[in-house]
Order: C-alpha cells, then sequence, then structure tokens
C-alpha cells in the first residue's frame, strides 16, 4: 500500500462506518458516566476531580454520585420534588425538572447549554432521559 | 456566558510539542527537545531552528542570553494567553479572554544523568484555588546513553506523559481528547525508549497518581509507541495503550502515519481503535481519527486539520467532526502569535447544533 492510500484511509476513518439499530446501551449511572459525561463533561479543566468546577465532578462513578448527592435537583422528577409540588408538573415534561436535563438541552440561568463546548448528541440525551425517569438507578454504590 | 467560559477554558493548555516540525525540519523530536517525547526545553538544535525559522531571529537562548547558566543547568518556560469568540450553539456566543500556561522548565544534567521538572499555574480546583493553584506537571529522572545526543536509549522516571498519538500542543484534537493523551494526562510512570533517525520506540508503564488522587488519569496501564521512518520523509508507527480504572478498562490500538514533502508540507495522521469495556456493565467499541496538513510558508505555518470521533460505533449519530484551521506565525524566536479557528459538528451536521470559535494566542517562550 503507497503513502498516499494510507492518508486517504486515515480521512475515510470519519466516515460513518457505524450501524444502525435500536439503542439497547445500559441506562445506568455507571454506563451514563463513563461514556457520556466523562469523556463530554468530566474533561480536565470543567468537571474533572482535578477542577470540579460548581462541585461537580463528572469523572468517575463514584464523582457523579457524590455530585449528585450534593446537587439531587440535578436528577429530580415531578415525583421526587419534596416537597411535593405541582406547579411544573401539570404538562408531560416533567423530566424537565431535573437540572442535568435542562442544561444540556436548554441551558444553565445563565444561557449556557452544557458542555459548552459541543452539544450532546440527542442519542445520548435520550438514554440520560431514559435513566432519569427510571429513577436515575446507581446513585448508591 | 462570557464569565463561565473564563473559567472554563482558563489554563485551557499545555505545551507539548510541535510534531509539525518533524520530518521537515529533523527526523525526531529529540533532535530538537532534551526530552526523548518532544515538547519543553529545546537543545541546541531546537535552538538553532527557533531563531532561523522566525521572522525576524533574536537569540533563542534562555532570557536572549543575558541570563548566564552553568553549563549543567538549562531553564525555559511557556506563557500563553488567548482572546478571541466562542460559539457554543447558535443562540449562545460570546468573547472570550483567558490565560493558558504559565510554566517554567529546569534540567539539570551530570554525565548520563539528568533531572526534569515542569512546575507553574494550574488550573485550580473549584473554591480550592489558592491551594491548588501552583503546581509540578512533570518532574522526572533521565539516563540517557548518549550524553549530549538526542538519540540512543533513554529511561526515565517520574511524573511525565506518556509517550501517545501525535502529541500536537493543541489538546482539542480528538486524538489527544479521546485518543489517551488529554490534557493534564502526566501521571506517574516509568518508560524505556529508544530514539533513532531512522526507528524509535517508546514503552511507558504509568499509575494513578498516588499523590494527587485528583488527578486526570484516572488508571493504571501502560503504552507502547514505535514509528519506523521507511524514507527519509515518510514515517510509519504502530501504537497500543491499556488503560484500567476502578471504573472501567479501555483498550488503544492505532496507526500513525507521517509524509512530508519538500521541506514546505507534512501531512500527518492518527487512527486509533477504542475498546471501551465498562465494569458495572456496557462495552463501546470507538474510533478516534485526527488527520492534519501542515505547511510552511516562511515564518507562517498553516495547520489544516480534520477530526473525527466515533463514540459508538454500533449505532448511527453518535458521531463527531471538527475541522481546524490554524495559523502560526514565529514572529521572533520566544514569540508566536497564533491564530485558531475550529468549525464541530454533530454526525456532519445532521443531530444537534455545531460550535466553533475563533481565538488569538500569544505564546512567549522564556
Amino acid at each position: 500500500m503507497n503513502v498516499k492510500c494510507l492518508f486517504w484511509l486515515l480521512v475515510l476513518a470519519g466516515c460513518n462506518l457505524s450501524t444502525d439499530h435500536e439503542d439497547d446501551r445500559p441506562a445506568t449511572l455507571q454506563f451514563i458516566t463513563q461514556a457520556i459525561l466523562k469523556p463530554s463533561c468530566g474533561t480536565a479543566t470543567c468537571h474533572s476531580a482535578m477542577k470540579a468546577q460548581s462541585n461537580d465532578v463528572f469523572d468517575s462513578v463514584d464523582g457523579t454520585r457524590a455530585s449528585i448527592a450534593l446537587h439531587p435537583e440535578l436528577v429530580t422528577t415531578c415525583d421526587r420534588v419534596i416537597p411535593p409540588s405541582t406547579d411544573n408538573c401539570a404538562h408531560d415534561d416533567d423530566i424537565q425538572q431535573s437540572y442535568l436535563i435542562t442544561v444540556i438541552t436548554q441551558g444553565d440561568p445563565e444561557g449556557d447549554r452544557m458542555p459548552l463546548d459541543q452539544a450532546l448528541s440527542n442519542k445520548d440525551i435520550v438514554l440520560i432521559t431514559t435513566w432519569i425517569k427510571d429513577g436515575a438507578p446507581g446513585l448508591e454504590p | 456566558m462570557k464569565y463561565a467560559l473564563l473559567i472554563v477554558l482558563a489554563f485551557a493548555g499545555s505545551a507539548s510539542a510541535y510534531p509539525q516540525f518533524q520530518l521537515v525540519r529533523d527526523q525526531t523530536c529529540s533532535g530538537c527537545h532534551l526530552s526523548p517525547a518532544g515538547g519543553g526545553l529545546l537543545s541546541e538544535n531546537g535552538l538553532t531552528n527557533a531563531e532561523s525559522l522566525s521572522q525576524w531571529g533574536t537569540a533563542p537562548e534562555f532570557f536572549y542570553r543575558k541570563v548566564p547558566l552553568p553549563s549543567w543547568l538549562a531553564l525555559g518556560g511557556d506563557l500563553r494567553g488567548a482572546g478571541g469568540f466562542f460559539v457554543s450553539n447558535k443562540d449562545d456566543r460570546a468573547p472570550v479572554v483567558f490565560p493558558m500556561q504559565a510554566e517554567i522548565y529546569a534540567a539539570a544534567t551530570f554525565g548520563a544523568f539528568s533531572l526534569h521538572v515542569t512546575a507553574g499555574a494550574r488550573d485550580p480546583q473549584y473554591q480550592n484555588e489558592t491551594a491548588t493553584l501552583f503546581a509540578s506537571r512533570e518532574h522526572w529522572v533521565q539516563w540517557q546513553q548518549k550524553p549530549g545526543e538526542g538519540e540512543g536509549w533513554f529511561v526515565r522516571v517520574g511524573r511525565f506523559m506518556p509517550v501517545y498519538g501525535l502529541r500536537f500542543v493543541e489538546h482539542p484534537y480528538y486524538d489527544r481528547r479521546y485518543g489517551g493523551t488529554p490534557l493534564y494526562g502526566e501521571t506517574y510512570a516509568a518508560a524505556v525508549e529508544y530514539v533513532d533517525p531512522t526507528w524509535e520506540v517508546h514503552a511507558t508503564g504509568f499509575i494513578h497518581d498516588p499523590i494527587l488522587p485528583d488527578s486526570v488519569e484516572r488508571g493504571n496501564g501502560g503504552t507502547v509507541y514505535g514509528e519506523v521512518r521507511v524514507a527519509p520523509q515518510t514515517s510509519l508507527g504502530a501504537e497500543a495503550k491499556l488503560d484500567i480504572t476502578p471504573d472501567d478498562k479501555t483498550t488503544y490500538a492505532g496507526v500513525v502515519a507521517k509524509q512530508a514533502f519538500g521541506d514546505k508540507l507534512l501531512i500527518q495522521g492518527d487512527v486509533q481503535f477504542v475498546h471501551h469495556k465498562i465494569d458495572a456493565g456496557g462495552v463501546e467499541n470507538q474510533l478516534v481519527s485526527t488527520v492534519v496538513g501542515s505547511y510552511f510558508i516562511g515564518p507562517i505555518l498553516i495547520d489544516l486539520g480534520l477530526n473525527v470521533f466515533h463514540e459508538n460505533l454500533a449505532y448511527k449519530l453518535l458521531d463527531q467532526e471538527a475541522l481546524d484551521l490554524n495559523a502560526h506565525w514565529f514572529a521572533t524566536s520566544h514569540l508566536e502569535v497564533l491564530l485558531t479557528n475550529r468549525f464541530q459538528m454533530l454526525a456532519f451536521g445532521a443531530d444537534g447544533e455545531s460550535s466553533g470559535y475563533t481565538l488569538v494566542q500569544l505564546h512567549y517562550r522564556l
């Protein structure tokens, strides 16, 4: 193989090699942390243990657990609002009670959608939504 | 928005090497650097290259040779800052200004042994800024077979980044961010390395930092990187990395290719296959690719980079792409002005909003 072919292969590596079937990835805290939050949110200068921006750490399973323990609103849904509230739960988007969903889809109160440098893919957002709707399993070690 | 970005991007840069120079200026990284991995302090040949490449020259040594140093001591440093415009999505754009790097390098050499230290400001921990602002990112003891030369056998023990991938200074390149050498990825390691104009190999074992448990590298593992110059301007390489954390096990394997055309153009690429096994359940097979073309026009260096990352090859619409266009102007042997631009997409624009930035970066080498 000559060098030109090799370089074209390198470029073509970016082409779509994936298959397409139903998203059966595990909607668990461990998977979501390691597959989505760590590479997208837990980078060195953001929510790594080293930086711990806003005291949220997403580069390890223990870090995510501790962050949710500190900020339970990250995964709150209507049926888990304490005290119970119906203000924002009269419609179908009870998942919007979750601050995590809010910041990755709309943005924080200052309008910053997270991650700042690149939005999450819709598939990843749906998987996080499913996890939170399921009660955010995995919060206990 | 502005303030958030100031926080997030502060100190978002640390120097690595300029692999754009390999094959068009010298065959190896250690031809211009004291470290066999490249980056950091320049050797005599590296200083000469810095002077000859730049627009206006100037004495390339530490503080323009105004500070006399004993022959066993080398000092240097890098200061970087940037400002520009950041587009997070179509409704969210803001001007930004932020510091990137302020570090001092020192190397003390006694025969075949040398001590290397990189220390300075790092991105401090939130609400713990005073205690965490200063750190030593790198410090290692080095033995080399041929003191004063950039080739032969090297043994290093200490804290440094394992040799892996293309090792661009631009840490947002995907082969660094997703490919095993992320920003602040240095940790304690031991390496055995051989560098020669015709081939090189680097084998490194590393552990999670026992002194700074909050460090970015969370695992124990090892890397192997080898490169063969099959022709004077052609280099082919292979690489592997294993990284085991308490949560997962990640195996990387990749190929690297570099082709120079005369002394003006270099094209280099790194493609990695990543197998990511999460202990609690779930497996991802990923693809990471970075291809960069670099063209020299006198004291100006233009880089055009294409980055692709497939988060999980089993599913469509989980890929992201980034196009980088950077222009470096080496004004003097110490001063570099860099215009850096990125356009980033999800699934080539088919999924979610694109983003990007345009930044002017000032880099002063002490």
